[in-house]
């Protein structure tokens, strides 16, 4: 089996009626990140095809593809996964490839290679479950009362856990993780996500509480690149620090910051680490250290689909992360990841990635292709 | 698809006996046919040679009630199951894990490599000898090898320094620059005899050297790597496989990682180490030597990955072939070409393997 064509559909679908645009971190907009999407389309002589909706990127991803990637790709073998991405990786070095590029490109090569063999992609990477523990992950609210009210929701429906993505506001953080810790009570797991706002004097000071409110870990306090910042954090604090999912450089940045300690838990997905390939890899290399890897998910059913079947091939890995409110993120499919009243997230079934497009949605909303 | 059935036969001994170093006895290698059984009339099978046919008898109750009903896919987690969580692996669970991976290619037919991702469907191999009693039997074996188109060979030679340097120089005045030259004694030198072999080899730029030290001995491989421009490479006789490989790595003690995959895991633990190799920016060259189907499964890893530069293949070649139909050998170039056919790809001479078999369980 040949690629013998990479078709590439920019489309920006409105946001959900009755949402409005997501913020975080004081305000900023994420409103792009979940309408603005790449469908790719890897089509081969045999007349199956590898397909995938991007984390974000839309039109510049397309044109990065286009022109550095898709050169690599035509004529190439599917089952040559390793091979097709080693060009791709090689070659980055100085073709300057936009964010997600590689990674979606691995993901449809991915989708195809299992879609070709007619099987579900986690069965191939080698099955450890068909359904994986979920939390619920926030975007901003104005008030400490929505996110105690969003919080209770979803411990409600069954979820197993509850991330808030908080203020970056030092003071405010540290209310607001007590409220909802008071809220919830003791036991059900909650974690934060800061998103590199903090300094290291104010990610220890909130770092500190965490910890007496049992916080189940304690993500990106810092920005990634701070590696001096985390092993002080790190030795300091007895929460668990988890980060490095932006951090460049594939699976070749994260060995320095688990051999050093700096982090207790790797994040990493497909998206930001270049595909299915080096996102197994990575699970292989963090269990090596007797550490688990939690997968982080974004955009869209599709690009998370993709990111849950590698979470039920590997063992060392605790959750599914399911961002809310659903409707906003979960764009893209035919039908939503289902997440049973158990509060597990169940791998869609079907060969490759199993999710389908809606074609329809990428019709309709169609920029452009290329 | 689900596992129906787990069978072995217990085969004879190989009538060749094996030493590799000095401090060794000769030693007798017994040989396993695993049969694991599918409902859609496939079978996962693997010959080995360290497996004692003992413990197969010992565990195959146990095996049975774990694998029979399960879908092969749930690999990972069959895996994890018979290793403890990979804290604990053994020769049976590798083997286990082997014939889960046979059985997925044969079921979606594909040689596991592609399964795995391929990276290459070609690996440059070495000859890797058993010990001799003279220099010029080396001499005369690594003339044979270069004949049959190997352009890389691997002494397994005395394990005594003294002697060690003699053969290496002997075999590099005989085919220095016309085959990579690699050193193996084992984990037979103590430092100093480690310290003077590899002054040799650095001069004679030998391609690695291997397991001179006890692979405990953390400190004196560090100072090996450190010391020395070609790369020390080694941790093969450490059993318990991925876990145990990172403060190799951390610590710089050794420049690239050697498994036994048919002791550590299998197939799985095999793909995570070279995982934590590639990360870190180290080859991982497992080992290939055994019978037929424990070098196919190592050569599967080995194309599906790029940090791993050779394929061992055991000279005189054929001495572990037990029961094959297909075997692997060395091309004219230098060079194996993957297998074409499902799963490891080499089939069993069922004629032979009932010749062969003393007992079926």
């Amino acid at each position: 089996m040949k690629i013998r064509e990479v078709k590439l559909t920019s489309f920006r679908p409105p946001l959900p009626a009755g949402t409005d645009v997501p913020t975080l971190y004081g305000g900023q907009s994420i409103g792009a990140y979940v309408s603005d999407f790449l469908a790719v389309q890897l089509i081969t002589d045999e007349g199956i095809t590898g397909e995938v909706v991007s984390a974000y990127g839309g039109l510049s991803l397309a044109h990065s593809i286009a022109d550095r990637l898709r050169p690599l790709l035509i004529g190439r073998d599917p089952a040559y996964r390793e091979a097709i991405w080693q060009d791709m990786w090689r070659r980055d070095r100085l073709l300057y490839t936009t964010q997600f590029a590689i990674g979606t490109v691995d993901v449809a090569l991915w989708d195809l290679y299992a879609k070709s063999l007619n099987a579900p992609l986690y069965q191939l990477l080698g099955g450890v479950r068909d359904k994986v523990p979920v939390y619920a992950s926030s975007m901003e609210h104005p008030s400490i009362e929505l996110f105690v009210e969003e919080a209770l929701k979803y411990k409600a429906m069954g979820y197993q856990a509850y991330k808030m993505h908080v203020w970056g506001d030092a003071r405010r953080d540290i209310e607001l993780c007590t409220a909802v810790r008071k809220a919830v009570g003791d036991g059900w797991p909650l974690m934060i996500d800061v998103a590199g706002n903090y300094n290291q004097q104010q990610a220890l000071m909130v770092g500190k509480v965490l910890e007496e409110l049992d916080y189940h870990w304690y993500e990106e306090p810092l920005r990634d690149f701070d590696l001096h910042g985390y092993r002080y954090l790190a030795d300091k604090l007895d929460v668990p620090i988890c980060g490095v999912e932006v951090v460049g450089g594939s699976m070749y940045t994260t060995p320095e910051y688990i051999a050093t300690r700096a982090v207790d838990i790797v994040r990493a997905d497909v998206s930001f680490k270049g595909g299915i390939g080096p996102l197994k890899k990575i699970a292989g290399l963090c269990e090596a250290f007797g550490m688990n890897l939690e997968v982080h998910t974004n955009a869209n059913t599709i690009i998370d689909a993709a990111n849950l079947h590698v979470i039920a091939s590997i063992a060392n890995s605790e959750y599914f992360e399911q961002l809310v409110p659903e409707a906003l993120f979960t764009l893209a499919g035919v039908e939503k990841i289902r997440i049973d009243g158990e509060g597990f997230a169940h791998v869609p079934p079907g060969p490759g990635i199993g999710a389908r497009i809606d074609w329809e949605l990428v019709e309709r909303y169609k920029v452009c292709e290329i | 698809m689900k596992i129906t059935s787990v069978k072995a036969n217990l085969l004879q001994p190989n009538p060749h006996p094996f030493r590799w170093k000095e401090e060794w006895p000769a030693m007798t290698i017994q040989h396993v046919l695993l049969r694991i059984g599918s409902d859609e009339g496939h079978e996962g099978q693997c010959i080995t040679w360290l497996l004692n046919p003992g413990e197969v008898e010992h565990a195959l109750p146990g095996l049975r009630s774990a694998l029979v009903g399960r879908d092969p896919h749930e690999v990972e987690a069959i895996s994890y199951q018979l290793t403890d969580s990979l804290r604990s692996p053994t020769p049976m669970a590798s083997t286990v894990d082997i014939c889960l991976w046979d059985l997925l290619g044969k079921h979606h037919g594909e040689p596991i490599y592609r399964l795995l991702g391929a990276a290459r469907n070609r690996m440059k191999a070495y000859a890797s000898t058993v010990m001799y009693e003279t220099v010029p039997e080396y001499v005369q074996c690594a003339a044979e090898c270069y004949e049959q188109g190997f352009r890389a060979f691997k002494l397994h030679a005395f394990g005594v320094p003294d002697k060690d340097i003699e053969v290496c120089r002997a075999v590099h005045e005989a085919f220095g620059g016309r085959m990579d030259l690699m050193l193996d004694p084992v984990n037979a030198y103590d430092r100093l005899g480690a310290f003077k072999v590899g002054k040799v080899l650095e001069d004679l730029g030998f391609y690695w050297y291997e397991a001179p030290l006890p692979d405990s001995d953390l400190v004196g491989l560090a100072d090996l790597s450190r010391s020395f421009r070609i790369p020390i490479t080694a941790t093969e006789s450490v059993k318990d496989g991925l876990r145990e490989y990172p403060k190799y790595l951390a610590g710089g003690v050794v420049d690239s990682v050697r498994s036994v995959g048919d002791w550590i895991g299998g197939i799985t633990a095999m793909r995570k180490s070279a995982a934590l190799c590639e990360a870190f920016n180290a080859k991982y060259e497992p080992h290939s030597y055994g019978t037929t189907h424990v070098q196919a499964a190592h050569f599967h890893v080995m194309l599906a990955i790029h940090n791993c530069d050779f394929l061992e293949i055991p000279v005189p070649q054929g001495i572990l072939d037990v029961g094959m139909r297909d075997v692997i050998r060395c091309g004219a170039d230098g060079y194996v070409d993957a297998p074409t056919r499902p799963g490891l790809g080499y089939d069993v001479d069922w004629a032979m393997i009932d010749k062969l078999t003393q007992r079926e369980l």
